[in-house]
C-alpha cells in the first residue's frame, strides 16, 4: 500500500513539476506577494527647526548619545535626544569652510574643512565652541573640486583625511594634483605633523575605519571604471595618476613616479587637428587594459576589495560604516556603504581569503530624500542616522539635502545574508530557510562575470562579460545555505550572482534583493564539492524540452491548418513592444538605471518624460552616443555618452521608452 | 537732419538750438566735452567762485573739522570756503543730458557737498564716516525734494537713502560712479519720461540702482523746471571738498549687467552679531586666498584675515558677505564682501625676520616654521588668531574701533626673536603727517600707531611699493582708519 502511495505521490510530483515548468513557474507552488525593502526598513525624518539647511557633510554620535552634525555651510550642530520626537538642535560651531566629516575624540570635535583639520572645543562650557584649533593645514590651489574628506580616527588616536583632485582649466575632464597632497590620503597626528600615506585617489569621499583598518570608496571617473570599496595601506597606489606628482617628496611612502606609470600605461590624452587636447572617449574597438593587467607591472597598485558596479551599486559612493553587534538582526557586523547619486544604502560583506579582502555587495534600502553622504549609528544601535546632500549634483529623491534615520522593524527579511567564496564556486547563506525545491533547481541561479577598463576615459562600460555556468547546488539540511559549483570564475572579476528562482520555505517569498555582486581576488583552499553530492536538476532544461515538444506538435497542427494551435505557438513572428521585464536587464547592464526610472525624475529625466519628446528609435540611438544636455536644462548633471550600447539593444530600449505613457 | 543755410547767422542759430535740444526729444552732448575734464585751470567752469582753486592734492586732519589743506600744483579741483572766500556752487560750462560721470572726491571732516546732474538732481556728498544707518541726506543719497506748501516738518520728501553706507574716512579719496538718464520731452516740450539715476556706485558698492526721479531735488536751478540738458554742478557753499579725475561720457548702452547672477537667488550672510566665515577670497589681481576667514560685526565694519600669512588682507564697511558663489549649487568655494573694500596689500607675511632693516621682505615660509594654530573666541565670539613662527607663538587680536571708524590690531609675540619685523602697510605712497599717524597709498586710509613697543617705524622702498615696517619685540598695536 505504502509503495502505491509513494508511486502516486512521485508521479503527481513529477507531473506537477512538468506542468509548473510548462507554465513557466519554477517552484511547485505560486509565490505570494513578496515583501519589499520598505516593509522592513523605515526611513524616518529627524525633525529640525524650520529653515535649518542640513547639507550634511559629517555625522558622528557622541558617547552620551547626542548626534553631531556638520554642514556644507560650515556649521556643527549637536542634536540632543536625536531619536526622540523632539530633537533639540544646538549650534555648536559656525563659520567653517565646508565641513566634510566629523568625529569626536576626548571631549572635542575634529573635522576636515576644505583647508585644514580643525579641533573644536567648548572650554567654558557654554554649549558653543570657543577653541577652533588648526591641527594641520594643507595646501590648496583654490579649485572648487579640491574637497577634503574626513577625518576617520585610527586606533592609535591619529587621523586620516583624504584629498580630492582638482580638474584642468582647459582639460576639465582630467584630474590633476595642483598642490601637495591633492589625490592623497594624509595621516595626521595629534601633535600636528602629517605623514603622506597613500596616493592614486580621485574623489575619496567615503572613508571607513573598520576594525582598526582604513577603507575608502571612490566613484566612476577618469581612471576609475567603476566605484568600489578599497582597503588603504601605507604606500598604496589606488589608480589615479594625478597624485604621483608628489612621490618624489622625501616623506612619500609611494615610490612610483608618474614617468614609470606612463611607461606601462597609455596616458590617454588625445589631441585634435590643431594640437589641442580633446576629451578622451570610450572606444568599443580599441584594445584596453584592466587594473589587474597593470598590477603585474605596478605591484603597489591596490585593487578594490569589492567593486561596486557603476549604476547598479551606486554612482557616487560615500561613507562606509559597520553595523554594530545587535543591530539590523542578521546583518550585524556587516558594512553599509552610502551612495550620493542614487540616494541609497548598500550592504557589503567582506572576507579575507589568502590574506586579501574580497567580498560581495547587495542593495539594502533606496528612497532617501537626497544623496546619502554620511551615516552614524545611534548609541543604542537601534537607529542609523543618515546625512544627505547632493551638493549640487543631481540625485534621486525630492530634496537637495536632509537628515533622516533608518530603523529596522525587527521582522526578518528573506535575504542573502552573505556570499562566501568557495574553491569551486560560492556558498550563499540565507536569513530564512529556503524552499528546497527552488533552491535545488539550477535554473534558480545565474552567474555572470565582468570587469572594467583602466584608462583615462571617464568611467568604463562593463567589459569581458561572460556567463559562468552553474553546474550543481547543494542545500544544507536546515535550508539556510546553498553551495553552488560554478565554472569559468575569474580572479579580480566582479560576479553577478542572481537568485531569481529561490523561494523562502514558509511563504514562498522571493528574495527582497535577489542579486549580489561578488569580487573574487583569491580562491580559498579546501575541498571541492563533488558533483555527485550536488543537485544538477535544471527546470529550465525540462521546460525547454517540453516547449520544444509543444512547438513540434503545434507546427504539425499548423501544417494541418489549425490556426488556433498556431496562435499558441512558442515564438511570435511579429515584433511587439518590449515589456519591462525584457528591457530590465538591459537597463541594468547599460546602467540606465543609474540615473533614470520609468516615472520619477532622478538624476536624469523619467522615461515617460523622454517618451513625451517623441524621438524615433534612430534619434534615441544618436542621443545615446551623443547626449544633448541642452535639451534638458533643468538637470544639473550631464548625461555621459553611451556609445557602447549596441544597436539592437538600443532600439529595444527605445521602443520600450516610447511605449510609456 | 540736413541743415542747409547759406546764412552764417542762421547756421549758428541752428547750432545753438541743437545744443539746447529744442525740437528734439533726445539731446546728445554734441558740443559738451566728454572724457576726462582737464583740471589745469578752472576754464571748464562758468564764473567760478573764490572758494574754488586748482591744486595737486588735498589732505585733512581728523581732528580739524571743515578744513582741507592744499598741495600746490594742478589736477585737483579744490574748494575751501572761508570768511574771505565764501563758498559758492560751481557749474560746468558744458551741458549734458544722459551722462556717465566718474570722479574721486575728498571730504573734510564734517563737510557737506553734492553733485547735481543737470544742476537739478543732487547726489549728496557728506562726511558720513561711521554712520550705521544712512539716510537720504548721507553720503551717496539722492537728496530730498522740497515743497514749501507741504505740512511743517514734511516739506522735505522723496529723498532716497543709499543702500549701504559705503563711505570712507574724511581726508581720503573716495570714488563715485554715476550713470544718469535725462528726462525725455515730446515735440511740444511736455515731459514724457522722468529722469533716472541708473546707477550710483560709491567706492565700488552699488548704492543706487535704477531710481526714477519724479522731479528736481531741493535747491535745483531753474526754479523747479526740468530740461533735456543742464550743467554739471558741484556744491561749494556747504563745506570743504576736493575733486579729481572727473570723467564724463555718454552712457554705454551695452552696459554689462551682472549677467552671471541673473535668475539666482542671492545667498547673503549678514552680521547682526559677530560672525565668522571661512571661504576662498579673491582679492586684487585675481589672487585667491585659500585659507581666508572673514569676520563681520554689527558695527558694519568687517575684515578678511589670511591665515597663511597672519595678514589682514582687506577691510570693508557695509554689509558682510555674499556667499552665493560658494553655496549656490556646486559652488566655487568663494565669498565676496558686500561693502566698500579697502584692500591692504597683496599677500605678505605680517611678521618677517630681516637680516637688516634694508633686507627684502620675506616671501615664503622657508626656515620660518610658520604654523597656523587657528583661533579662540571670546565671550562675544570675537577671535584671537594664533600661529607659530620662528620658534615663538603669536597672538593676533583685531577689534572694531568705536563708532565703526576702522579696526584696531594688537599683535603679541611670546618670546622675542632677533631681527623680527612687522610690515604694517604697503602702498604707492606713505605719508607721515604727524607723530604716529600715517596716510597710506595716496590717501586711501590712515594707520595710527598706538603701542610701538618702544620701536621706531621705517618707511622704505619695497618691490615697487612703499613699505611701513617696524621692529617687533613683544607687543605692537595700531589702528587702521578707513
Amino acid at each position: 500500500m505504502k509503495n502505491i502511495y509513494k508511486a502516486i505521490i512521485k508521479k503527481t510530483t513529477l507531473y506537477s513539476l512538468l506542468i509548473a515548468a510548462a507554465t513557466g513557474v519554477t517552484s511547485g507552488v505560486r509565490a505570494q506577494e513578496t515583501p519589499k525593502e520598505e516593509d522592513f526598513y523605515k526611513i524616518l525624518k529627524v525633525s529640525s527647526p524650520e529653515g535649518t539647511l542640513l547639507e550634511v557633510g559629517g555625522l558622528t554620535v557622541l558617547p552620551n548619545g547626542n548626534l553631531g552634525v556638520s554642514t556644507r555651510r560650515g556649521e556643527v550642530y549637536i542634536v540632543e535626544n536625536p531619536t526622540s520626537r523632539k530633537p533639540y538642535f544646538r549650534k555648536f560651531a559656525t563659520g567653517l569652510h565646508e565641513i566634510l566629516g566629523l568625529v569626536w575624540k576626548d571631549g572635542a570635535f575634529y573635522c576636515a574643512q576644505r583647508g585644514e583639520l580643525t579641533k573644536l572645543e567648548d572650554t567654558n562650557m557654554d554649549g558653543k565652541a570657543d577653541v577652533y584649533e588648526t591641527v594641520f593645514a594643507w595646501p590648496l590651489s583654490g579649485h572648487y573640486h579640491e574637497y577634503s574628506f574626513g577625518p576617520k580616527l585610527a586606533p592609535d588616536g591619529s587621523f586620516f583625511v583624504s584629498g580630492n583632485v582638482a580638474f584642468g582649466n582647459q582639460e576639465w575632464w582630467r584630474g590633476e594634483s595642483r598642490v601637495p597632497w591633492r589625490g592623497w590620503m594624509m595621516h595626521i597626528f595629534p601633535d600636528g605633523h602629517m605623514e603622506p600615506y597613500a596616493t592614486g585617489f580621485r574623489s575619496p569621499c567615503g572613508l571607513g575605519m573598520i576594525n582598526g583598518e582604513l577603507f575608502y570608496t571612490d566613484n566612476q571617473g577618469d581612471w576609475f571604471g567603476s566605484g568600489g570599496v578599497w582597503q588603504v595601506k601605507q604606500g598604496d597606489f589606488i589608480g589615479h595618476p594625478a597624485g604621483l606628482r608628489w612621490t618624489n617628496q622625501p616623506n612619500s611612502p609611494v615610490k612610483l613616479t608618474a614617468e614609470k606609470f606612463y611607461s606601462f600605461v597609455d596616458e590617454g590624452r588625445p589631441k585634435d587637428a590643431n594640437g589641442n587636447y580633446t576629451k578622451p572617449e570610450n572606444s568599443t574597438t580599441a584594445p584596453f587594459v584592466t587594473l589587474m593587467d597593470v598590477k603585474k607591472n605596478i605591484p603597489e597598485l591596490r585593487l578594490p576589495a569589492v567593486v561596486l558596479p557603476h549604476g547598479i551599486q551606486g554612482i557616487s559612493n560615500s561613507e562606509i560604516v559597520q553595523i554594530p553587534e545587535g543591530s539590523f538582526g542578521p546583518f550585524a557586523g556587516q558594512l553599509l556603504v552610502g551612495d550620493q547619486g542614487q540616494s541609497k544604502i548598500m550592504r557589503v560583506v567582506m572576507e579575507k581569503v589568502k590574506g586579501e579582502y574580497q567580498g560581495v555587495s547587495f542593495d539594502l534600502r533606496n528612497g532617501f530624500q537626497s544623496g546619502v553622504l554620511r551615516m552614524a549609528w545611534s548609541k543604542d544601535g537601534s537607529t542609523l542616522f543618515v546625512g544627505e546632500t547632493n551638493r549640487g549634483w543631481g540625485s534621486a529623491g525630492e530634496a537637495n539635502e536632509g537628515l533622516q534615520r533608518l530603523v529596522w522593524n525587527e521582522k526578518m527579511p528573506f535575504e542573502m545574508k552573505t556570499i562566501k567564496a568557495m574553491p569551486d564556486g560560492f556558498e550563499i547563506e540565507f536569513t530564512l530557510p529556503v524552499n528546497k525545491k527552488s533552491a535545488e533547481d539550477l535554473a534558480s541561479y545565474s552567474v555572470e562575470s565582468f570587469t572594467y577598463k583602466y584608462h583615462s576615459v571617464y568611467g568604463s562600460p562593463m567589459v569581458n562579460i561572460a556567463k559562468c555556468p552553474v553546474k550543481g547546488v547543494k542545500v544544507s539540511e536546515d535550508g539556510l545555505k546553498a553551495r553552488i559549483i560554478v565554472d569559468s570564475l575569474r580572479k579580480d572579476y566582479v560576479h553577478n550572482i542572481t537568485l531569481e528562482g529561490v523561494r523562502e520555505k514558509d511563504n514562498s517569498y522571493s528574495l527582497v534583493h535577489p542579486t549580489g555582486y561578488y569580487t573574487i581576488h583569491n580562491f580559498p583552499d579546501g575541498d571541492k564539492l563533488p558533483l555527485s553530492q550536488a543537485s544538477t536538476f535544471n527546470s529550465a532544461k525540462v521546460q525547454a524540452a517540453a516547449a520544444a515538444e509543444k512547438a513540434k506538435a503545434t507546427a504539425k497542427d499548423a501544417a494541418k491548418g489549425t490556426t488556433a494551435a498556431a496562435k499558441t505557438a512558442a515564438a511570435p513572428a511579429v515584433a511587439k513592444v518590449p515589456t519591462y521585464d525584457e528591457v530590465k536587464p538591459l537597463l541594468a547592464k547599460y546602467t540606465c538605471v543609474a540615473c533614470h526610472t520609468a516615472n520619477k525624475r532622478q538624476v536624469g529625466p523619467a522615461f515617460v518624460d523622454v517618451a513625451k519628446r517623441k524621438y524615433t528609435g534612430e534619434q534615441i540611438l544618436k542621443l545615446l552616443a551623443n547626449p544633448k544636455p541642452q535639451n534638458w536644462p533643468d538637470y544639473a548633471t550631464e548625461m555621459p555618452p553611451m556609445p557602447q550600447v549596441p544597436r539592437a539593444d538600443g532600439l529595444k530600449i527605445a521602443a520600450w521608452i516610447n511605449s510609456l505613457k | 537732419m540736413l541743415l542747409r543755410s547759406k546764412n552764417h547767422a542762421s547756421r549758428s542759430l541752428m547750432g545753438i538750438l541743437c545744443l539746447c535740444g529744442v525740437g528734439m526729444t533726445v539731446a546728445h552732448s554734441a558740443a559738451a566735452q566728454t572724457g576726462k575734464l582737464p583740471l589745469q585751470d578752472l576754464s571748464a567752469f562758468r564764473e567760478p567762485g573764490q572758494s574754488w582753486s586748482i591744486t595737486s592734492d588735498a589732505s585733512a586732519k581728523l581732528d580739524n573739522p571743515h578744513v582741507l589743506d592744499a598741495v600746490a600744483g594742478t589736477g585737483v579741483l579744490f574748494n575751501m570756503p572761508d570768511k574771505k572766500r565764501p563758498g559758492k556752487d560751481l557749474f560746468s560750462s558744458a551741458e549734458f543730458g544722459d551722462a556717465d560721470i566718474e570722479l574721486d572726491y575728498m571730504m573734510a571732516p564734517g563737510s557737506n557737498s553734492g553733485i547735481y546732474l543737470q544742476g537739478r538732481y543732487e547726489i549728496q556728498l557728506l562726511d558720513s564716516w561711521g554712520t550705521k544707518a544712512p539716510k537720504a541726506g548721507d553720503n551717496g543719497g539722492i537728496y530730498e525734494r522740497w515743497d514749501d506748501s507741504r505740512p511743517n516738518g514734511l516739506q522735505g520728501y522723496d529723498g532716497h537713502a543709499p543702500r549701504v553706507n559705503a563711505s570712507k574716512a574724511p581726508g581720503t579719496w573716495q570714488h563715485i560712479k554715476i550713470s544718469f538718464i535725462a528726462p525725455r520731452f515730446d515735440a511740444a516740450g511736455k515731459k514724457i519720461a522722468n529722469a533716472r539715476m541708473l546707477l550710483v556706485e560709491l567706492n565700488g558698492v552699488t548704492i543706487q540702482e535704477n531710481v526714477e526721479l519724479m522731479g528736481p531735488t531741493r535747491g535745483a536751478i531753474g526754479g523747479g523746471d526740468e530740461k533735456a540738458t543742464g550743467p554739471l554742478r558741484l556744491q561749494g557753499d556747504h563745506g570743504a571738498v576736493a575733486f579729481r579725475n572727473i570723467v564724463i561720457n555718454k552712457p554705454d548702452v551695452s552696459r554689462p549687467s551682472n549677467e552671471r547672477d541673473r535668475g539666482v537667488d542671492p545667498i547673503l550672510v549678514d552680521a547682526p552679531v559677530n560672525t565668522l566665515l571661512r571661504s576662498f577670497m579673491d582679492v586684487k589681481d585675481n589672487y585667491r586666498i585659500v585659507h581666508a576667514i572673514s569676520v563681520g560685526s554689527p558695527e558694519k565694519v568687517h575684515y578678511t584675515y589670511d591665515l597663511d600669512k597672519g595678514m589682514i588682507a582687506q577691510v570693508w564697511r557695509g554689509e558682510f558677505l555674499d556667499a552665493t558663489p560658494m553655496w549656490h549649487e556646486r559652488g566655487n568655494g568663494c565669498s565676496r564682501p558686500r561693502g566698500a573694500v579697502q584692500f591692504l596689500g597683496k599677500s605678505y607675511f605680517t611678521l618677517g625676520k630681516l637680516a637688516s632693516p634694508q633686507a627684502a621682505w620675506t616671501t615664503d615660509t622657508t626656515g620660518s616654521g610658520f604654523r597656523p594654530k587657528g583661533y579662540v573666541l571670546d565671550d562675544n565670539d570675537l577671535p584671537t588668531f594664533r600661529y607659530q613662527v620662528y620658534g615663538t607663538s603669536v597672538s593676533d587680536v583685531v577689534r572694531v574701533v568705536s563708532e565703526g571708524r576702522g579696526i584696531h590690531r594688537e599683535l603679541s609675540v611670546a618670546a622675542s626673536v632677533e631681527g623680527l619685523y612687522a610690515k604694517l602697510a604697503e602702498g604707492a605712497a606713505i605719508e607721515n603727517p604727524s607723530k604716529d599717524l600715517y596716510v597710506i597709498d595716496g590717501k586711501s586710509y590712515y594707520l595710527q600707531l598706538e603701542d610701538a613697543g618702544g620701536e621706531k617705524p621705517v618707511i622704505r622702498d619695497g618691490a615697487g611699493v612703499k613699505e611701513l615696517i617696524i621692529p617687533v619685540r613683544s607687543k605692537l598695536s595700531y589702528s587702521i582708519l578707513f
